[in-house]
């Protein structure tokens, strides 16, 4: 064992008394779960840049319908203006105009608006029908774990994108962001399903559920009480870093005309009207490919910090 | 062992056996369906009833099911927009489709086990925080941005800079130039894999980066592990024991994380041939989808997620003999 790591960054060490009475002045260092993981995540500066960056997003994508009517520019939807077609950024404009004239930063905040709900509510939907079926497997095992794995195994073997294609392409979603949503969040949830199973297999058998089941506990009360907090660290990693993955896979789907439709424009959406255009008004891809790499980014290096910050393996008093 | 393969082997084929069925159940019931596609509402009574006595449509669903299969393997089940066979369909389109993915999958391996096992040798130092700077916007970049990119630099940005063996400029779209027919063999051949450079570049980027990742991480697990250390005792010089210990054992889980990422590598297909216009079989996908081809898109689901239980089964087989802790009985 490399003995290096036990010299902490405040030596020299005092020498560690035999038994700590637990004194008001030391009860009151105490921290809680909370605080605890709080902190490790605050010490883990790329992570929290990542949190800053979503801030920035968040704030931005909320406040699109208060910024716009303050810089006069209309429904980015709505309002094409031919006489202003492709200009490259300028004070009045700063991310250019698209090929109608509409307003490229409006219409990018306001797909900052439809990119992120997808994200999110995909994500909502997907870790409900994941951390369900994932419990109800790990808890029950026998030939209902056997029967719900082999559907996840089934559903994993046939490409993600092959799938959301042609189900979008044919009647499920309509191109409605509650369509895209649904579609998502139905092929998504399978990681989180088998990482929630593994936690549940790893922790029924342990003493302190014995000891619940024996003081009358049911079997919801059980998953619901005891298991799901225990479990609740992959939970949340996994989750923040779904919103990115559904991010990057609504803009996919929008890119090749199989996502939202107008007047719905994430920044999928942007991208596959502005493709064309690359080459006369670069900034019209560059904004909104730069946005969602920049939050995907983001969820995924708070995701890993989450991950570092939430590992009982790493604890510390 | 013998007996476990048979046992993998006939799992694997019942799931793919339930799997066609889901499958079609669920392309031939959805609203949209090859009904919807074939029925036009203006036919009439006479010639509805020709066509769905023609495409089988007109019989009980598990009988459209036996029926499908039979032609499938037959080899006559034909393609809704050209009427020619979809084997000969999907057999015309794989070869570019099978250059692209052993180009791509040979690029990946190759860079993440550089980039991984650099990363590891040298922990914390410039070239790993490079490394993992380059994966997380790696991982971060949609495939089809990755193309457009690679398509702005390399046709705009960088013309001037990158230019073919024959001067013209670099190419961005299509599978062989317009001129391709005057071209010498060797010529040719080059012609073929300049176009298939950036294709690659952007399907591998996506793996390079979240495998070199993997790899990083369970290279510095296996350096913690007791027989590591034993071999340094034994006096073994610091390389020897990095590859020849450490690397191979590390390499193990590796293989299990490709073969997981043949999923994702067949949808990054679709995505790149698109993006980039090349005639494989993720560009016939794309274009069926347009002519709502429900012959060939079927049977192109059930291609894919053959070649996905097959990898992912070879995976674990291989796992079995390369670990000799690991027993199936």
């Amino acid at each position: 064992m490399d003995v290096t790591q036990f010299e902490g960054p405040h030596a020299p060490v005092p020498p560690v008394p035999e038994v700590v009475e637990l004194t008001p002045e030391l009860a009151r260092k105490r921290r809680g779960q909370f605080r605890i993981i709080t902190d490790r995540f605050l010490r883990n500066r790329v992570a929290v840049a990542g949190f800053v960056i979503l801030v920035i997003m968040t704030t931005l994508a909320l406040l699109a319908p208060v910024i716009e009517p303050v810089r006069g520019q209309f429904d980015p939807a709505t309002t094409p203006n031919f006489a202003i077609a492709l200009q490259g950024p300028s004070l009045a404009h700063p991310f250019g105009t698209d090929n109608v004239g509409r307003d490229e930063l409006a219409r990018w905040l306001y797909g900052a608006r439809v990119s992120l709900q997808v994200g999110l509510f995909a994500m909502l939907a997907s870790i409900l029908l994941g951390v369900t079926i994932g419990a109800l497997a790990g808890f029950y095992g026998g030939w209902l774990d056997s029967t719900l794995m082999r559907i996840v195994d089934a559903m994993l073997a046939v490409p993600l994108y092959l799938i959301l294609f042609l189900l979008s392409a044919t009647f499920f979603s309509r191109g409605t962001t509650f369509g895209i949503v649904l579609l998502i969040a139905a092929f998504s949830w399978l990681y989180t399903a088998r990482v929630v199973r593994s936690e549940f297999v790893a922790l029924k058998e342990r003493e302190f559920l014995l000891a619940t089941r024996t003081l009358g506990a049911g079997d919801l009360r059980l998953i619901l009480r005891h298991i799901i907090p225990n479990a609740i660290g992959p939970i949340v990693v996994s989750a923040t870093l779904l919103v990115g993955t559904n991010i990057i896979t609504e803009s996919t789907l929008s890119f090749f005309g199989f996502g939202l439709q107008p007047p719905a424009s994430s920044w999928g959406v942007l991208l596959a009207d502005s493709e064309s255009y690359f080459t006369q008004q670069p900034m019209l891809v560059w904004a909104p490919g730069l946005g969602i790499l920049l939050t995907v980014l983001a969820f995924n290096l708070m995701g890993d910090g989450l991950r570092d910050a939430l590992d009982p393996q790493m604890t510390e008093r | 062992m013998g007996r476990y393969i048979v046992r993998r082997l006939a799992q694997a084929v019942l799931m793919l056996f339930v799997l066609s069925i889901a499958l079609f159940l669920l392309l031939y019931l959805i609203p949209g369906g090859p009904q919807a596609v074939l029925f036009n509402p203006r036919l009439g009574g006479a010639a509805r009833a020709a066509l769905a006595e023609k495409y089988g449509l007109n019989q009980p669903l598990p009988l459209q099911y036996v029926s499908y299969m039979q032609h499938l393997f037959q080899g006559n089940l034909d393609s809704f927009n050209t009427g020619r066979p979809v084997l000969l369909e999907i057999g015309d389109r794989l070869p570019y489709t099978v250059q692209l993915f052993a180009l791509s999958l040979t690029c990946a391996v190759i860079l993440a086990l550089l980039l991984g096992v650099i990363a590891a040798i040298r922990q914390y130092s410039f070239t790993d925080y490079a490394a993992t700077i380059v994966a997380y916007f790696g991982i971060a970049m949609p495939v089809f941005f990755t193309a457009l990119v690679l398509q702005y630099l390399f046709g705009v940005v960088l013309q001037s800079f990158f230019v073919t063996v024959t001067g013209s400029p670099w190419p961005v779209f299509g599978v062989s130039s317009p001129s391709a027919d005057t071209y010498t063999p060797l010529q040719l051949i080059a012609d073929r894999l300049q176009h298939l450079v950036l294709p690659t570049i952007a399907l591998s980027l996506l793996f390079v980066a979240s495998w070199s990742r993997y790899l990083r991480s369970s290279m510095l697990d296996t350096v913690k592990q007791d027989y590591v250390r034993t071999a340094r005792a034994k006096g073994l010089s610091g390389r020897v024991v990095f590859f020849r210990h450490a690397l191979r054992n590390a390499l193990i889980p590796f293989i299990t994380v490709v073969a997981i990422d043949f999923a994702g590598f067949a949808g990054g297909a679709v995505i790149t041939e698109t993006v980039f216009g090349l005639p494989g079989i993720g560009k016939l996908f794309y274009d069926s989808l347009g002519a709502r081809d429900y012959p060939v898109l079927l049977t192109l689901l059930l291609f894919a997620a053959t070649m996905v239980v097959f990898f992912n089964l070879l995976a674990d087989l291989l796992y079995g003999v390369l670990d000799p802790r690991i027993s199936y009985s």
